[in-house]
């Protein structure tokens, strides 16, 4: 799944978390919190591998602006998975649902 | 005062990332082309940066909760580039429309599984004389 996913990356430019989540759901019977936090932690690998490539290979971070925006994005997440505990799980699932016709179209007539 | 803008979008795009298990770069992108003026590249690659640290974060928050399969995101992970390179290449060598009308389908069905998952009837709670008779071995 992680190379479908990575694969649909390289296609359309979609983030993996976009791919991930729902095919954790749909195919493999996660429910939605253990999905989103799996996702998460698979994106960890991702992003700093290609955070690597990106800074190391080519210069392109700006590590000052990337260290100042990535505070409120870090106290974002922590109230974001806090707020997923209180709400009803299949939530999550139905958000997903509306973001993937919504891509679909896009692709479509995009 | 642009910095301070940026930085409450990205604390909505952290929200995101941790409500929906993203990593929060389709918001963090726009916060630096669109306020800070910088360049699609220069973001997407500080983006990245910044993704890493969320997902960090979000990850040890969710392993609290008992949300994560380490094994299975390390897998996910580290397979994660194979299909990259794999995904450039068929990019590549198939007509884009085929590839789009491809992906919009495979969306939509996993949107018709969610959706179904969504609506479907719970069972019925057991009720007082069911749960009082231990189920069958």
């Amino acid at each position: 799944m992680g190379t479908v996913a990575g694969a649909f990356s390289g296609l359309f430019g979609v983030g993996g978390g976009t791919v991930i989540v729902p095919m954790l759901i749909a195919f493999y019977a996660y429910g939605d919190r253990l999905a989103t936090g799996t996702s998460l932690a698979a994106i960890i690998v991702i992003a700093l591998l290609a955070t690597a490539m990106q800074g190391g290979f080519y210069g392109n971070v700006d590590v000052d602006i990337g260290l100042t925006l990535a505070v409120p994005a870090i106290l974002g997440v922590v109230a974001g998975t806090a707020i997923q505990q209180r709400i009803p799980e299949k939530a999550v699932s139905f958000l997903f649902a509306l973001i993937l016709i919504g891509v679909a179209i896009q692709m479509v007539v995009g | 005062m642009d910095i301070a803008l940026a930085c409450l979008v990205c604390f909505v795009g952290g929200i995101v990332a941790g409500l929906i298990g993203v990593g929060g770069g389709v918001v963090f992108v726009p916060a630096m082309t669109i306020i800070l003026s910088k360049g699609q590249v220069e973001a997407e690659s500080t983006s990245l940066l910044m993704i890493a640290l969320v997902s960090v974060i979000g990850t040890w928050r969710q392993i609290g909760y008992g949300n994560v399969n380490l094994k299975d995101a390390a897998l996910i992970g580290l397979l994660s580039p194979v299909g990259v390179l794999i995904g450039v290449v068929v990019a590549n060598a198939v007509p884009e429309r085929a590839l789009r009308i491809g992906f919009a389908a495979l969306a939509l069905y996993m949107a018709w599984r969610l959706l179904k998952r969504v609506f479907k009837k719970e069972d019925p709670p057991p009720t007082e004389a069911e749960a009082a008779v231990p189920a069958e071995r």
